[in-house]
C-alpha cells in the first residue's frame, strides 16, 4: 500500500505578514443603516451616492444568503468591520506613503513591477487607495486612472454615476448589495477612443486589518477602439478571525475595443472571497479574461460577459488551487444577447489536502443570438483523496442557429507520468509539482511574464511536501 | 376530494443559481390517483420469472426495494402512495428466453403503476415497458420502476414512450448494483407527450455497471425533463449516459446529468455525453451535465454538443443532392432508427417504428 507522506503547512511568509494596525479611522463593527450614513459621511458621499447605499442596505437585509454554494456560517456581518482608513491620504508618488505602507508593497514587489512593467499602479491598503500613479505618456494619451472617490466627485463624476452599478446592480444577489452599501475605495479607469495602452494598469488589494472587510469597487471604461490589459492582484495576512472581500469590477467594453482583466487572487486562507466582476461588450468588441484562484477561505467568483452587441467575444482562462481548508468555488457566466457573438472558457482546477475546488459556469444563449458559438472546456485534477473537486456547468441554448459546444474531465496525476519523470532523475515532489505547473499552463502563457512567475511560485508553494 | 399537490421533482444532487431555473421541475399531481392500466404479454410468461413470493424473504424484498431511490426523487412517493407494485423477479443463474414485455397506458383519470424488477445473482433478464395511449381520454401518468441487480447479474430495460400529444408522463425510475451486476437501459421518446424522466443508479457493489442510451424527439410545445443521477459508490464502478436527439418547434428539453463518485470509488469511470440537434425557431435547450468527485483514483468526463448541423455533415448531404431540410430529417430519423434496432421485442419494435412514421411522416423522404 502507498503509504502518505505528511504535509507540511505552506509557508505563505512572502505574503503573511502583519502590519501593526495604526489606522487613522476605523468604523465598528456590524452593519446598520447608522454605519452605512456613517461611512457615507466620512467618504463625503454626494447625495446620490448617500441614499444608494441606504437603498442597498435594505436590499440586502432582505434577500437570502445564497443556498447553492459553499457554506459561508462562519461570516458574521455583526463581526466585520466594513471601514478601516489607513493613517494616510491618497499619494502620487512613492516616496510620500508611510514607510510601514511602504514596506508592505515593497515586499509584494509593486513598485519593483511599476517600474518595470506597468504603465500605471493603483495601491489599496485596507479601505483607501494610499498610491495612485499612471506614467505621463498614457496620461497624455487622455487615458484616466484614478481612484474611485476622486473620479466619483471630480470631473468624471457623470461618467461614474451613469455606470456605477448599473451593470451589477444591488438586486443582483446579497453581497451585490453588500458591496452597494458599504463600497470604498478601488479604481477607475477610462480609455478613450482607438486609444491602445501598450503595457498593463495595475491595481494592488492588500487587507491587513483583522475582521476588516474590503469592498473596492472597480470601474473601467474601454472606448470605441480602444485596447487595454488591467491587472488586479490581492493578498492578505492570515487571522484568525474571518475576513471579508466583497469587491465589485464593472467593464464596458467599447465598439471594436479589446480589454484584458488578468487576476492572481490570493487572498489569506481566513477570507470570505464574495467579488463580483462583470463586462458589457458592445459590437465588435472582446472582453478577455484571465483568472488565478489561490487564496481564501471561502470563494464565489464567476466573472460574467454580457455579449451585447453583434459579433461580441469572450474568453475566459481560469486556474482554481485550492489546498488544506479552502472551499473555492469560482467559474464563469456568459450572455450571448446578439448574432455572431462568440466565447470561450477555458479552466483548470486542482483540490489537495482536503481542498474543495467547483467549476460553475453558465453559458446562456438567448433568442436572437444568430450564429452565436461556445465553447466550455473545464480539467480537474484531484491530488489525494481527502479532497473533491466538482463541475456544474450549464448551457441555456434558445435558438437552434448556435454551435455550443462542452467537454469536462476530472482526474488524477498519473502514476506513469510521475514514473517517467522519476527515471529522469526528478523528485517525486518535483515531478508532481511539474505536471501540475504544465496542467496550468494554459493560464500562466496568458501573463505577462512577471505574473507567470509568480502563478508558479504559488503552484510551486502549494505543491510542497504534497507527495502522498 | 382530489386535490392537486405541487412537488419538486428531477433535483440536482448539488444546486446552482436558481435563476436558471434548472435546479428542479415543479411538478403537479392529482391526489388519489388510480392504478394505471398495466398489461403483461403473454407470450413472455417463462419459468425462470416469478411473480411474487408469500415469504419471509419477500418481505424483506420489498423492504429493498423501498429503499431504492428514484430519479425524480422522494417527493415523488405521495404520487406512487396508493400503487401495488407489479413484481418480477429472475431466478438465480437464470436467463428468460424472451424478454418480459409490458404495456403502460393512463386512465380517464389521473394514474400510476409501479414495476419492481429484481434480479437474483447470476441471472439476466430484460424487461420492455412500452407507454401507450389507449383512448382519447387518457390523462396524466406516472410510472415508477425500480430494480435492484444482485451480485453477477444483468438487467436491461427498455422504454419506448410515445403517449397522446400533450398528455404528461412522470417515468421514474431507480436502481442498485451489487458487485458486477449490470444495468442497461435504453429510452425511447418519440415525440409525443410531456415528459419528466427521472433516473438514479446506486452502483454500490465492485465492478457494477450503467449504461444508458436514451434517443428523442421533442416537438411543438412538447416537454422532455430528464435528470440522470449516476453514484459511483464501490470500487472500479463505471457508467456510460449517451443521450442524442432532436429538439423542433417550440420544444423545450432539460438535461440533467451527474455522475457522482463518492469517496471509495477508487478506479471508477463514468462518461456522460450529449448530442442535441436544434431545428425550431422557438426551442429551448437546457442542459446541466455534473461531474461530482470525492475520489482521486477515477476518471469521469463529459461532452456535449449542442447546435445545427455542422457544415461537413450538411457538405456530405449537399455532395449527394440533399439539400438542408432534407438533411436535417434524416438526421432526426437516423438518430431515434438507431435505438429502435436495438428493441429486443419485434412487437415493441414495430410500435416504435410506427410511431416514428407517424411524427416524421412530413419530414420523411
Amino acid at each position: 500500500m502507498k503509504e502518505k507522506s505528511y504535509v507540511e503547512d505552506i509557508d505563505r511568509s512572502v505574503y503573511d505578514f502583519k502590519d501593526d494596525e495604526k489606522d487613522a479611522y476605523k468604523l465598528q463593527a456590524g452593519l446598520t443603516p447608522e454605519i452605512v450614513e456613517k461611512l457615507s459621511k466620512e467618504k463625503n458621499d454626494p447625495v446620490w451616492m448617500q441614499n444608494f447605499r441606504l437603498q442597498a442596505l435594505q436590499i440586502y437585509n432582505e434577500m437570502p444568503v445564497p443556498d447553492w454554494g459553499p457554506s459561508i456560517e462562519g461570516l458574521d456581518m455583526a463581526n466585520i468591520v466594513t471601514y478601516v482608513r489607513p493613517n494616510t491620504n491618497m499619494k502620487a508618488k512613492w516616496s510620500d506613503v508611510p514607510e510601514d505602507i511602504k514596506n508592505t508593497f515593497e515586499r509584494l514587489g509593486i513598485p519593483q513591477a511599476e517600474r518595470k512593467s506597468l504603465a500605471g499602479v493603483g495601491a489599496q491598503y485596507d479601505s483607501e487607495l494610499v498610491y495612485h500613479n499612471v506614467r505621463e505618456e498614457v496620461a497624455a494619451q487622455g487615458v484616466v486612472y484614478t481612484d474611485m472617490e476622486s473620479a466619483l466627485k471630480g470631473e468624471y463624476a457623470d461618467m461614474v454615476q451613469k455606470h456605477f452599478m448599473k451593470l451589477v446592480k444591488p438586486n443582483d444577489h446579497k453581497f451585490a448589495a453588500l458591496h452597494g452599501a458599504v463600497w470604498s475605495g478601488g479604481s477607475f479607469v477610462y480609455v478613450p477612443k482607438g486609444v491602445s495602452v501598450e503595457i498593463p494598469l495595475q491595481s494592488y488589494f492588500r487587507l491587513n486589518a483583522p475582521g476588516a472587510g474590503q469592498f473596492e469597487h472597480t470601474l473601467i471604461i474601454v472606448d470605441e477602439g480602444a485596447d487595454l490589459h488591467f491587472i488586479e492582484g490581492c493578498s492578505a495576512p492570515k487571522y484568525n478571525v474571518a475576513n471579508l472581500h466583497a469587491g465589485c469590477v464593472e467593464l464596458f467594453v467599447g465598439k471594436n475595443a479589446r480589454l484584458r482583466y488578468s487576476t492572481i487572487e490570493n487572498w489569506s486562507k481566513n477570507m470570505y472571497n464574495l467579488n463580483t466582476k462583470r463586462a458589457l461588450v458592445e459590437e465588435g468588441g472582446t472582453i478577455e479574461w484571465v483568472s488565478g484562484s489561490f487564496g481564501s477561505h471561502v470563494s464565489y467568483l464567476y466573472p460574467m460577459s454580457i455579449l451585447k452587441g453583434k459579433g461580441a467575444k469572450m474568453e475566459f482562462t481560469g486556474i482554481t488551487f485550492a489546498g488544506k481548508g479552502q472551499n473555492l468555488d469560482t467559474g464563469a457566466k456568459v450572455v450571448h444577447s446578439a448574432p455572431d457573438t462568440s466565447s470561450y472558457i477555458n479552466t483548470k482546477s486542482i483540490s489537495k489536502d482536503g481542498g474543495i475546488s467547483t467549476f460553475r459556469s453558465c453559458v446562456v444563449v438567448a433568442k436572437n443570438a444568430k450564429n452565436a458559438k461556445s465553447s466550455v472546456s473545464c480539467q480537474s485534477l484531484m491530488l489525494d483523496a481527502i479532497s473533491r473537486s466538482d463541475t456544474i456547468p450549464a448551457m441555456d441554448i434558445r435558438t437552434k442557429d448556435a454551435n455550443v459546444g462542452h467537454e469536462a474531465q476530472i482526474g488524477s496525476i498519473s502514476d506513469e507520468a510521475v514514473f517517467y519523470l522519476m527515471s529522469r532523475g526528478m523528485s517525486e515532489e518535483d515531478a508532481r509539482a511539474c505536471i501540475v505547473s504544465g496542467f496550468a499552463d494554459n493560464v500562466s502563457k496568458e501573463l505577462p511574464l512577471e505574473y507567470a512567475v509568480e502563478m508558479n511560485n504559488l503552484i510551486r508553494l502549494e505543491m510542497k511536501g504534497s507527495i502522498g | 376530494m382530489k386535490e392537486t399537490v405541487n412537488i419538486k421533482i428531477n433535483q440536482l444532487p448539488s444546486k446552482t443559481w436558481h435563476w436558471l431555473k434548472l435546479n428542479e421541475t415543479n411538478f403537479a399531481w392529482t391526489d388519489e390517483a388510480q392504478g394505471c392500466t398495466i398489461v403483461k404479454k403473454e407470450s413472455t410468461e417463462n419459468e425462470a420469472l416469478s411473480g411474487g413470493k408469500e415469504t419471509a424473504e419477500a418481505l424483506a424484498d420489498i423492504k429493498a426495494f423501498e429503499a431504492v431511490e428514484t430519479g425524480a426523487g422522494r417527493q415523488a412517493d405521495c404520487v406512487f402512495k396508493a400503487v401495488a407494485p407489479e413484481r418480477i423477479t429472475a431466478a438465480a443463474g437464470r436467463e428468460p428466453e424472451n424478454p418480459v414485455v409490458y404495456e403502460i397506458s393512463g386512465t380517464d383519470t389521473a394514474s400510476a403503476g409501479m414495476l419492481d424488477i429484481y434480479a437474483e445473482e447470476n441471472s439476466r433478464i430484460t424487461v420492455v415497458e412500452r407507454f401507450t395511449k389507449k383512448t382519447p381520454e387518457d390523462t396524466n401518468l406516472a410510472f415508477r420502476t425500480r430494480m435492484i441487480a444482485a451480485k453477477n447479474s444483468k438487467i436491461r430495460l427498455v422504454q419506448v414512450i410515445a403517449l397522446g400529444e400533450e398528455q404528461p408522463l412522470l417515468s421514474d425510475t431507480g436502481c442498485v448494483c451489487d458487485e458486477n451486476a449490470q444495468v442497461e437501459l435504453l429510452q425511447l421518446f418519440i415525440g409525443k407527450g410531456h415528459v419528466y424522466n427521472g433516473v438514479r443508479t446506486d452502483l454500490k457493489g465492485e465492478r457494477a455497471d450503467f449504461q444508458v442510451q436514451t434517443g428523442y424527439l421533442v416537438q411543438n410545445t412538447q416537454l422532455l425533463d430528464i435528470n440522470y443521477i449516476v453514484n459511483h459508490i464501490g470500487k472500479k464502478t463505471t457508467s456510460n449516459v449517451t443521450a442524442d436527439g432532436t429538439l423542433k418547434d417550440a420544444a423545450h428539453k432539460v438535461f440533467r446529468g451527474s455522475i457522482d463518485f463518492k469517496r471509495g470509488a477508487s478506479g471508477a469511470k463514468g462518461t456522460e455525453s450529449e448530442q442535441v440537434l436544434l431545428l425550431g425557431d422557438d426551442v429551448i435547450n437546457q442542459t446541466i451535465p455534473l461531474i461530482l468527485c470525492a475520489e482521486e483514483d477515477v476518471e469521469g468526463n463529459h461532452g456535449a454538443a449542442i447546435g445545427e448541423l455542422d457544415e461537413e455533415t450538411l457538405l456530405y448531404f449537399a455532395a449527394r443532392g440533399i439539400d438542408k431540410k432534407h438533411a436535417e430529417d434524416i438526421m432526426t430519423r437516423a438518430k431515434l432508427e438507431l435505438l429502435t434496432h436495438k428493441i429486443d421485442d419485434e412487437e415493441t419494435k414495430e410500435f416504435a417504428e410506427e410511431q416514428l412514421s407517424e411524427v416524421l411522416t412530413d419530414d420523411s423522404l
